[in-house]
């Protein structure tokens, strides 16, 4: 373990963040999108699993999306029969995607992506102090 | 060029080590801080560590801090990971001062010896 391999760790820490922000954006920016034949199913919530990974290299444990998985929870139903999704009775299924749920996820990465850039900065400070030792 | 009893490069050069050491760790945690089933881990603490290596007879496997896990009892959340962010930063910043204290004493030193050199 070495300053470089903690900068490693966090910064693989921060790519998952990230990727965790991608999927949250996707989510948002369907949250509207329904089906297109009568009575289909509209656009499905994603979320992503996080999965510690050892570094045998370095002994470290670091973090990895392992994948991203679909919310299976019921769609809602909307009334809207002029909608070409719109099944036999009228009523068109909307996205499982909850705005609210999403942007309080968005704030969880936010603040875990700055941690892990907090860390960086600190690490950065402590090699500095190290290298400014030969002068 | 330990002069004195006091073998103060060594002592500084073995918190320096820690603090490398704890701030991987450290950095471990809070990448995996949304990561189910993880629990913090920490170090043992630099006087523990130090203690273990005047007494113990593994002096010469050097600076070895040792793995402690989950040794934080706070709660997990639902998905069974009991990573507390503000407790891990709070640790970041103490190892970070325990890195400038060694640096500041390691320099010091130095510049003792150069005194005593006479090269100011």
């Amino acid at each position: 373990m070495d300053f470089t391999s903690t900068l490693g760790l966090s910064a693989k820490g921060m790519e998952a963040q990230g990727e965790r922000l991608r999927v949250i954006a996707e989510n948002l920016a369907n949250s509207a999108t329904t089906g297109t034949s009568p009575g289909s199913d509209p656009y499905r919530r994603k979320t992503v699993v996080f999965a510690d990974e050892l570094d045998r290299s370095s002994g470290t444990t670091g973090v990895s999306v392992r994948q991203v998985t679909e919310d299976q929870s019921a769609f809602p139903k909307r009334y809207d029969p002029s909608n070409p999704a719109a099944d036999a009775d009228g009523y068109v299924k909307t996205p499982n995607v909850n705005s609210f749920v999403e942007i309080m996820d968005m704030k969880e990465a936010q603040r875990s992506y700055s941690a892990n850039l907090n860390v960086m900065e600190t690490t950065r400070g402590m090699m500095m102090r190290t290298v400014d030792l030969l002068r | 060029m330990s002069g004195s009893s006091l073998d103060v490069f060594g002592v500084a050069e073995r918190k320096l080590a820690w603090a490398d050491q704890r701030q991987a760790v450290l950095a471990q945690n809070i990448a995996n801080a949304n990561t189910p089933g993880y629990s913090a881990k920490d170090v043992t603490s630099f006087r523990d560590m130090l203690l273990q290596q005047v007494s113990g007879a593994s002096e010469a496997s050097g600076a070895s801090a040792t793995l402690a896990r989950g040794t934080v009892s706070t709660g997990r959340s639902l998905d069974g990971n009991a990573v507390v962010l503000d407790q891990q930063l709070e640790k970041v910043a103490e190892t970070d001062n325990a890195h400038q204290l060694a640096m500041n004493l390691f320099r010091k030193y130095a510049g003792m010896w150069r005194t005593a050199l006479g090269r100011s």
